[in-house]
């Protein structure tokens, strides 16, 4: 399965700030993909650095990516819809010179439309008309030679326009509405906000079965096999986002999305981009989870395997090898509680002592070697420790 | 029983010419438990690299920084981000000062800093002349400036204070306050004071409002 992981952003840690060093860094993390924020008004002087950073990308696996203006108004009059489309239109542009694979952009309230039909039909009608704009800007034959440096205009497809969900109820976006839009424009792709996705359905994403049945989903409705998921713990109340944190301080783990991906996202060709307040921290985070999930999954293959050899050895049913596995190791651990139990019987005296000992001790041990960790110092670890100062 | 002081650090200039330094001062007056990262006796290039993060951010409430302090040099830039890193690690709640520049051309520079590292931050203040620069930027109304940037970048709390009317504004996830403080005082008063008694009266609608007017006659 391809899955792309990188933050959304130069790297937190990154001496530079510019796009190619911040791809630099992330390379050397060992992740691949990025998204560039345009969050405000894209100046001349930033083209160069975002041809820079196009020409890296083409000449190796990195994938790139660009996010549209974080507030838009596509429902809304026909003021804020210019307005909003200028933005993007800078937006794409760019995505264009820094040879972005997917563009994501925001709907915004919904104005003067109710949810619905009418409000989704709005909305794929513009965004048809983004698709078109993108196609326009990527292929134009006349500007070929202008584009000589840029072999990824002529030479690759054009940029996928991304649809966010949002992460508030006020707000277009759910999930069901993304992927009716996407399922009828050609050449959207859904943006599965999974922080908004979590927020909105009040956190519902927790379990494994969760992700699978929105994928699930998304497969009936939208019917493709491109995703592009935006991840990042989240505070939400009342089905509404309230502030992103780290992955480690929310409701919404990684975990499961990982043990997903690991055992059924095979179909799945995936990009996750780590929106956190710790994005390339996160990015590893997740990187590091997917692949402990992997793991297991071939250690449970390679079980499976040599139980068959096993049992095609002895001429016996796998399933049959498996259960008598299944007493043998019951009977192992029956015999260590009781033989536990036996000299537990014999210095009964000492038994509640050993017992209490060890949890007296543990807040010390804890204690200790946070106070290790504060003196050395400098170095960001991922301590399972929770706040224990948050002030509110 | 008397309460701890509340604990914070700011990140401000050496000769403490910024806003963000101003509040620290005014938080000490209050009697906050506040220092500087940077002492006043460190050479202009400053190396932030010998900062102990950890040790200083740990176990306070706050982190308090001004927009216009990336602008100051490669030493402060890097300073200024590290510094919201660990304090997102160490659990320290970040609040932004949004000034304008002295070189008020850079706002956009300042704002684009900011905007990049919006998800660290947990109080954003926008002074009255921001709030005119930033309406311009970001092309709406000083009016509903901060309601916007709050439901843009979801920053729990947006917040500002005109000192001529003595009136405060914070926008935060549960509504929008507007609470009429009595009694002058200065911009960096009344955030050091908001600071102060935020960590007390909680987060929620009747704790702003009570942080809000806490350095009321």
């Amino acid at each position: 399965m391809p899955l792309k992981l990188g933050p959304a952003g130069v790297p937190l840690s990154c001496k530079g700030r510019t796009i190619v060093e911040g791809m630099d860094d992330i390379t050397v993390l060992g992740l691949d993909a990025m998204e560039v924020q345009t969050v405000r008004t894209i100046q001349p002087q930033h083209f160069d650095q975002y041809w820079q950073a196009g020409i890296l990308s083409w000449k190796s696996d990195f994938e790139m990516n660009m996010h549209g203006p974080y507030y838009a108004e596509l429902l809304g009059n026909k003021r804020e819809r210019n307005r909003t489309l200028s933005k993007m239109e800078t937006s794409l542009q760019a995505g264009k010179i820094i040879n972005a694979r997917h563009l994501t952009f925001h709907v915004g309230p919904y104005g003067e439309y109710d949810p619905g039909h009418e409000a989704n039909e709005q909305v794929a009608n513009v965004m048809s008309g983004i698709v078109e704009r993108v196609r326009e800007v990527w292929g134009d034959e006349e500007e070929e030679e202008d584009y000589a440096a840029f072999p990824w205009v002529h030479e690759s497809e054009p940029s996928l326009v991304g649809i966010e969900t949002s992460g508030r109820q006020e707000l277009w976006g759910t999930v069901e509405e993304v992927l009716e839009v996407c399922n009828h424009v050609e050449g959207t792709v859904p943006v599965l906000n999974m922080g908004h996705i979590h927020a909105r359905g009040h956190g519902r994403l927790r379990t494994s079965e969760d992700y699978a049945e929105l994928f699930e989903k998304a497969r009936e409705t939208y019917g493709g096999s491109t995703f592009y998921c935006h991840f990042a713990g989240v505070e939400h109340r009342m089905g509404n986002a309230l502030h992103y944190t780290q992955i480690k301080k929310s409701d919404l783990k990684f975990e499961p999305f990982a043990e997903y991906l690991a055992e059924e996202g095979d179909w799945m060709d995936i990009t996750i981009i780590s929106d956190s307040p710790l994005l390339e921290h996160d990015a590893m985070y997740m990187l590091q989870h997917y692949d402990k999930a992997r793991q297991r999954l071939l250690e449970i293959k390679a079980r499976d395997e040599r139980r068959a050899k096993l049992a095609a050895q002895q001429g016996i049913d796998p399933e049959e090898l498996k259960r008598r596995e299944e007493e043998a190791a019951a009977a192992r651990k029956s015999q260590l509680t009781s033989e536990l139990e036996e000299s537990s019987k014999k210095s009964p005296a000492k038994k509640s002592p050993a017992k209490k000992a060890p949890a007296k001790k543990a807040p010390a041990k804890k204690a200790s070697s946070k106070g290790k960790g504060s003196k050395s110092g400098g170095m960001i670890s991922f301590d399972e420790s929770s706040d224990e100062d948050d002030v509110f | 029983m008397e309460r701890a002081p509340v604990r914070m650090v700011g990140l401000g200039r050496q000769d403490r010419s910024d806003s963000a330094s101003a509040v620290v001062e005014a938080s000490l007056e209050i009697g906050a438990d506040a220092q500087f990262i940077i002492d006043c006796s460190e050479i202009r290039e400053f190396d932030q690299g010998l900062i102990d993060w950890r040790g200083m951010l740990e176990s306070k409430h706050w982190l308090v920084l001004s927009s216009s302090a990336p602008l100051d040099g490669d030493s402060m830039k890097w300073a200024w981000g590290s510094s919201l890193t660990f304090a997102e690690l160490e659990g320290c709640k970040a609040a932004m000062i949004v000034d304008v520049p002295e070189d008020s051309t850079r706002m956009d520079e300042a704002w684009g800093s900011v905007i990049e590292r919006i998800r660290q931050i947990n109080l954003l203040f926008i002074g009255p002349e921001a709030m005119k620069a930033l309406a311009e930027l970001e092309d709406t109304e000083p009016s509903i400036l901060l309601n916007e940037v709050r439901s843009r970048s979801l920053v729990p709390i947006v917040c500002s204070f005109d000192q001529s009317e003595g009136v405060a504004h914070v926008s935060h996830s549960l509504g929008h306050e507007i609470v009429e403080v009595s009694g002058r005082m200065g911009l960096e008063r009344w955030l050091a004071g908001f600071l102060c008694e935020l960590p007390q009266s909680g987060s929620g609608t009747s704790g702003i409002v009570s942080a809000a007017r806490s350095l009321s006659d």
